[in-house]
């Protein structure tokens, strides 16, 4: 009874030094970029961080953007948080991790289970509110589709008071097209960094792409 | 009574019966003796209590391990499920560049930054 006593003290203490292992040991940095195919070259917006440069000249030749410009960059340990995007866009971003334990009480060389998700705010929750909204959507379009072509007919206050209609329809549809733009899952390790990015098929003119590089030693 | 059972006395051959040689009794033992020998000693009364323990203690280790990677997984549940929109459709690729930095990427069909 002593020893189990002494064994099962020995398996507490071990899980409790395993969990503090995993939340003191690794943070993760996150960069949000935007890259364009249009814009000129910059180098002086990029993140000055070695890996992070490295990282992006990896994967230049894979991507069809000409230049990145960085939106926000924010440090995390997991869950969730808000960056900036385009346009006084916002994006939430949660991170779910979890060291995959085989080696438990690993400080190096651990393989990391990351969950990335990337959404416009005010995203739908599920597919049904999505097609409630895009009903909307269609509704709210037509009604500014409306509302321009009625915009070169109107005289003094109208014109005002129809533009201002126009962009309080323009932030709603924006609102309504809110999406879930990135959910991906994978493993990483420690210090390395995983590109993870969307954009619309065939490339688009622009793309969002976070540079996602897990740490150890965490602030 | 009595009658009867000094009746199957008197007539039990086996206790007219001479007793055993020396040699046969020597035999006999000689055979316990190794018959003995060959039998695994008795276990002891200490070691199953510590093996049921480690056996516990296993479980135990093991069972946290599952509810810490359960647990996250049920906080990855308790985010809505990431579902296509009605009017989108997205692919995701992964490749590795040369330099080894892994590209993830989700491709929609309609998507305006």
């Amino acid at each position: 009874m002593r020893m189990f006593r002494i064994l099962v003290t020995a398996a507490m203490l071990l899980s409790a030094t395993f969990a503090h292992a995993q939340s003191t040991q690794r943070g993760f940095s996150v960069v949000l970029l935007l890259g364009e195919t249009q814009a000129a070259a910059s180098g002086e917006a990029l993140p000055p961080a070695p890996a992070l440069r490295k990282a992006l000249s990896d994967v230049k030749d894979f991507l069809p953007y000409k230049s990145y410009r960085v939106l926000d960059t924010q440090w995390l340990r997991g869950g969730s948080t808000r960056m900036k995007g385009l346009d006084d866009q916002e994006y939430d971003v949660d991170l779910i991790v979890d060291t995959i334990p085989v080696a438990p009480l690993c400080t190096r060389d651990c393989v990391l289970n990351v969950v990335f998700h990337l959404q416009e705010v005010g995203a739908a929750a599920n597919s049904s509110e999505e097609y409630g909204r895009s009903i909307q959507v269609a509704d709210m379009e037509k009604r500014r589709a409306a509302l321009v072509a009625q915009l070169p007919s109107a005289q003094g206050a109208m014109v005002q008071e129809q533009k201002s209609r126009i962009e309080q329809l323009d932030r709603q549809i924006r609102l309504a097209k809110a999406r879930k733009l990135i959910d991906s899952r994978f493993q990483m390790a420690l210090g390395e960094t995983v590109v993870v990015g969307t954009s619309k098929i065939g490339g688009g003119d622009k793309g969002l792409v976070v540079l996602l590089t897990s740490v150890s030693g965490g602030k | 009574m009595s009658g009867l059972k000094e009746l199957l006395a008197d007539s039990d051959p086996v206790a007219r019966e001479p007793g055993m040689s020396d040699v046969d009794v020597r035999a006999m033992r000689r055979t316990i003796l190794v018959e003995a020998q060959r039998q695994p000693a008795a276990t002891s009364f200490w070691p199953r209590p510590l093996m049921l323990a480690a056996a516990l203690a296993a479980c135990l280790v093991l069972g946290i391990s599952i509810g810490r990677r359960m647990g996250d997984h049920v906080s990855s549940v308790g985010l809505p499920p990431a579902a296509p929109a009605s009017r989108d459709v997205r692919r995701q690729l992964q490749i590795t560049s040369p330099g080894g930095t892994r590209i993830i990427w989700t491709f929609h069909q309609e998507l305006d930054l």
